[in-house]
């Protein structure tokens, strides 16, 4: 018979059942979400969500009424191309692979329900919208889209095609219920270990480079929804928005500076840009674009050979704070750190100095993924290749830094210029700080990248040695500090917890102000007892501190990278003249320097713990808790059977309460769970009453009760009678005879 | 006919169908459930084939049958040269009235076994078509309706298939049930043994416990036996299912949908309901799907099984 598919039966009417087609759905609607991933941060909100809620409202209208559904599934595709349109039309357009994939994701949707061509239709596309979606995406996090898409699509395929597939297995193996669940997870289990297998081993595409997409800032075309460009695409060009973008054309820094760019001074083939005089170089910037403070390079603080703690309050001046052309350097990276310029060691009561020579003028070339890095061999000796588990890299783009020096992080293992591969362009100063030996400055705009390394909290604890005591830093130095650092760390036994507490009482009990220039002969004891002073202050008493409870402190000096001076469009940081800082150091026993941030108002530096750690001290902690709670489980695990019963028992009552009519349907639904706990549930295929008859037929006197309760309810059920009514000693009779410990022994019986 | 009309037809039925039930099990021992599928393919007013070895009580099964209701026994013995007209009979020129007078076949009786039914010619086979579907033959342009209670008995050989004409797919839908009688189990077998002793060993057949007439009432009551409709649907589910799967290259057509119903409907009537239950439906879904079955792999039970494990029955309210 032709004419009546099981589908035609279930798509009538209001239904948005059966498991296959809310599968399909799910997968369809997984794989718009992939490609709105790809479009929300970048595109317009409100013509995004209106055009989701459009679609939505039309697969609503589509999956309830059914005689329409032709036209409603063509309105469906045709929602993103008239969005598309809109959006160009009010000037923030929409990238055409977008749409093209956002239509893509429509069909889909439409065609999710349907016959079961249509869903293997709707199945591949939602597929292939996926995995494009989570492949051209830069979130390493989007896989997590392909994984549920795969689990969705392992759970549905399962489901439809197990039994084709034990039909072609030798012995027919019943299907048990688990076939599913261990489908999936074997699934995502292969994907995760061949994705790791293959992870790093395939190159780098380069055939989508060019041209493939306008996204891409194609060199013929350009499209105006492209993204930021790689090539040669219109932001590239203008090479402003961005730390990393080199070839500075209209950059205003560019056109007002006279200064031969690093690229110019090492490329022989290209000769030194002529000098302007300033009515020349003053051409290309319209009155209005001109501003006058850039007639003069803003002073940054050059590095010296001593450091005073004996200072005036600052110069008052007029330039506008937080204005990118006043900044020093731009920093791509973390933010709330410290960039470090000179280091000092030894201090004498009132100045500080740096005695240490570590000047090192051969730094170790490495070449990592054909990028060259020259590292510290310190660093690199005490065997530790730099690995990318252990470095974060970010990127310092120097601007009119008056310093040979470059501001780097603390444990800055290596450094890296592009297209620079000259071991006399680096070197390391005597205290330890990297600089560019032989000019007078870092040339502006040189784009720099620092590696550095991640310091986790196991480290400090392991590393920091509670034998060896160095000398304290200053002979002379106030009785104050001794007290207070004595004080503080009383309470304590690792030097790292000593330190901390330091640090803490500093950053909680003194006040930061730069503003209070005063002369005093002791600057130290004065800021002990104001409880009031400039950081350098702050970095000054807690390196005595650390000096006193043994460890090896020096001071810091350099720059704040501000969180409030991120810029979130350009996505770097503007480090201002503002921003020099004065902080403290502390040795490790292998050598290496961890900062402490004593000052309060400055972001401490994130030492994370392990996971190893962390785990160690909740033991600690909550050991007790731990130990209660799972003897409280065991005990649960092993009662559970009294606590179902009895939540069964409580369950059954108020239910037959609430619906006197299925009493009876209740009472065999309250079997059933027991059953299926005792181990012997019912097929869904077995009728209720075989199935009960056929698990009490040993017993007689349950037996007959059984088959008095099924007759009974069959009468209710299907007789189609209304008057019946149950009789409640049945049910009670049945239910308090059954229990699971009954059912456990009659199914043991059968076995045997 | 009303529920009420039933439940007060039900007591007498029920006595009627015990006597039948008690007689039967009387001739043919050791095979209770057997017997009881044979009554409800009976009274669902159907046909039967019985898919068995030489020697297990088919004949005698049908005998007592026809003695039971009081009918005409009538006997065919299907073999590779039986015409069409040996079945339902012919006319023949009588020279003595100068007029052709109509001789009835055996298919003119109330329980009609034809033993070895593939072992006939396709059109002698097909010759019962018209015969169990329709009740009625028409031979030279004229028809003769048969008995209201007409009930055909067919065996086949499993065994022994040489010559054997496998019977037409169509033939096979007209059929309600297939069984397999089998071999009876020891104890009954003693029982049969001893029973041969005996002296009234030859009574079977000798009195009619139901009568043509109660019959048909009977017949038209299993018409009228409540069927739910999540029943129907469990049903249709079930039917569906078979045109559904894979292993099943011929599902169960609408004519065989609605004997199944009606047999449902007779089977619930043996257990004294006059409603139909899911456990009805399954419980004749074995002998009722293996009949028209047509499957790719040889493993029929199998492929009932799994249908009737993947449907869901409809549950209690």
């Amino acid at each position: 018979m032709p004419t009546l598919l099981p589908s035609d039966r279930r798509n009538s009417g209001f239904i948005l059942g059966g498991r296959k087609q809310s599968e399909a759905i799910l997968m369809a609607l997984l794989s718009i979400t992939a490609v709105g991933c790809l479009r929300y941060p970048v595109e317009s909100r409100a013509l995004f969500l209106s055009e989701m809620i459009s679609i939505a409202i039309l697969f609503g209208l589509e999956a309830a009424v059914v005689f329409r559904r032709r036209y409603l599934s063509i309105v469906l595709l045709a929602v993103p191309i008239v969005t598309a349109l809109i959006s160009r039309r009010m000037g923030t357009p929409i990238a055409f692979e977008m749409t093209a994939l956002m239509v893509f994701g429509a069909a889909s949707l439409a065609m999710s329900i349907g016959c079961n061509r249509t869903r293997a239709m709707s199945l591949v596309a939602s597929g292939f919208l996926t995995l494009f979606s989570v492949a051209i995406s830069d979130s390493p996090r989007a896989v997590v889209m392909a994984i549920a898409w795969m689990a969705v699509c392992v759970w549905h395929l399962v489901a439809n095609h197990w039994e084709r597939l034990e039909l072609c297995a030798v012995q027919q193996v019943r299907r048990g219920a688990g076939v599913r669940p261990v489908s999936v997870f074997a699934a995502i289990a292969v994907f995760i270990v061949s994705g790791l297998a293959v992870r790093d081993r395939l190159g780098e595409s380069k055939r989508f480079r060019f041209g493939f997409m306008p996204t891409s800032g194609g060199s013929q075309w350009s499209d105006p929804a492209a993204r930021s460009g790689v090539g040669t695409g219109d932001a590239a060009i203008a090479a402003k928005d961005h730390a990393e973008s080199f070839g500075a054309v209209e950059s205003d820094l560019f056109l007002e500076s006279t200064e031969s760019t690093l690229f110019d001074m090492f490329n022989d083939s290209i000769g030194e840009p002529k000098k302007k005089n300033k009515w020349e170089r003053r051409q290309g910037l319209t009155p209005e674009k001109l501003i006058q403070t850039h007639e003069q390079t803003a002073k940054s603080e050059k590095g010296g050979s001593s450091f005073s703690t004996d200072r005036l309050a600052p110069k008052k001046h007029m330039h506008l704070k937080d204005s990118p052309e006043n900044a020093v350097v731009q920093w791509d990276g973390p933010s709330g750190i410290r960039l470090a310029m000179n280091r000092y060691d030894t201090f004498d009561g009132v100045d500080w100095s740096n005695q240490s020579s570590h000047r090192n003028e051969s730094l170790l070339r490495r070449e990592i993924n054909r990028a060259v890095w020259f590292f510290d061999p310190t660093i690199l000796t005490a065997g530790k290749e730099p690995s990318a588990a252990t470095t974060t890299v970010s990127l310092l783009k120097v601007l009119r830094l008056d310093s040979t020096r470059i501001p780097t992080p603390m444990m800055t293992s290596g450094l890296h210029i592009k297209d620079v591969d000259r071991q006399d362009f680096f070197g390391i100063e005597d205290d330890g700080a990297y600089f560019m030996p032989g000019r007078e400055k870092v040339p502006p705009l040189t784009v720099v990248n620092v590696a550095s390394a991640i310091v986790m909290e196991d480290e400090l604890w392991a590393k920091l040695d509670r034998q060896t005591r160095f000398e304290p830093l200053a002979e002379g130095q106030p009785k104050l500090v001794t007290d207070l650092a004595a004080q503080w760390s009383a309470t304590f036994d690792h030097p790292y917890e000593k330190l901390r507490a330091i640090v803490s009482h500093l950053r909680s009990e003194f006040a930061f102000d730069r503003t209070g220039g005063t002369e005093p002969d002791d600057p130290i004891t004065e800021f002990l007892e104001t409880r009031r002073g400039g950081d350098h202050l702050f970095a000054t008493t807690a390196a005595l501190m650390a000096s006193e409870i043994g460890l090896q402190a020096r001071l810091v000096t350099g720059f704040y990278v501000r969180p409030s001076a991120i810029d979130i469009a350009a996505g770097h940081t503007n480090v201002l003249p503002e921003d020099v800082h004065v902080w403290a150091e502390v040795k490790l026993e292998d050598g290496r320097w961890f900062e402490i941030e004593p000052t309060p108002g400055f972001q401490e530096p994130s030492y994370q713990p392990s996971t190893w750690l962390v785990a160690k001290r909740l033991a600690a902690n909550y050991w007790p808790h731990a130990v209660g709670c799972f003897g409280i489980g065991m005990m649960l695990f092993l009662s559970r059977l009294f606590w179902i019963e009895l939540s069964l028992s409580v369950l059954y009552p108020v239910a037959a309460i609430v619906w006197p009519r299925s009493r009876l349907g209740l009472a065999m639904k309250v079997l059933q769970t027991r059953a299926r706990l005792a181990g012997c549930p019912r097929a869904p295929g077995c009728p209720q009453r075989d199935w009960l008859l056929s698990l009490t037929q040993r017993n007689l006197t349950i037996g007959e009760t059984a088959r008095r309760f099924c007759d009974e309810a069959d009468r209710m059920t299907f007789a189609g009678v209304e008057n019946t009514s149950a009789s409640q000693d049945l049910v009670k009779e049945l239910l308090m005879t059954l229990k699971i410990k009954t059912l456990r022994r009659i199914k043991a019986e059968t076995l045997v | 006919m009303t529920p009420t009309e039933n439940s007060i037809a039900m007591p007498t039925v029920a006595e009627s169908l015990d006597g039948l039930r008690r007689h039967l099990n009387g001739v043919l021992l050791g095979k209770k459930d057997a017997i009881e599928l044979v009554i409800a393919c009976l009274l669902s007013h159907g046909h039967m084939l019985l898919d068995d070895l030489p020697g297990t009580g088919k004949t005698t099964l049908a005998k007592a049958i026809a003695a039971c209701v009081g009918g005409k026994l009538a006997r065919v013995q299907c073999t590779p040269d039986l015409l069409p007209s040996d079945v339902t009979g012919f006319n023949l020129f009588n020279q003595k009235t100068r007029e052709f007078e109509f001789h009835p076949g055996p298919v003119f009786s109330d329980v009609l076994l034809a033993d070895e039914l593939n072992r006939t010619t396709p059109r002698t086979q097909s010759a019962m078509l018209e015969a169990m579907a329709e009740r009625q033959v028409t031979i030279d342009a004229v028809p003769y309706a048969l008995s209201k209670t007409f009930f055909v008995i067919a065996t086949q050989n499993p065994i022994d298939s040489h010559g054997a004409y496998p019977l037409p797919e169509a033939q096979l839908d007209r059929f309600t049930i297939k069984l397999k009688i089998g071999y009876p189990d020891r104890l009954s077998q003693l029982d049969i043994l001893e029973a041969a002793t005996r002296e009234d060993s030859q009574a079977e057949g000798s009195e009619s416990v139901l009568l043509l007439d109660e019959l048909a009432r009977i017949q038209n009551i299993v018409r009228t036996i409540t069927v739910h409709s999540r029943v129907r649907e469990y049903l249709v589910d079930l039917v569906e299912a078979t045109r559904n799967d894979s292993a099943i290259q011929l599902g169960v057509s609408p004519r065989g949908m609605l004997l199944w119903q009606r047999i449902a409907q007779a089977w619930a009537l043996l257990q004294g309901r006059d409603f139909v239950t899911p456990s009805d439906i399954a419980h004749v879904a074995r002998p009722v799907l293996s009949v028209r079955l047509l499957t790719t792999n040889d493993d029929v039970d199998g492929v009932i099984d799994r249908i009737l494990d993947s449907i869901p029955a409809p549950e209690y309210r």
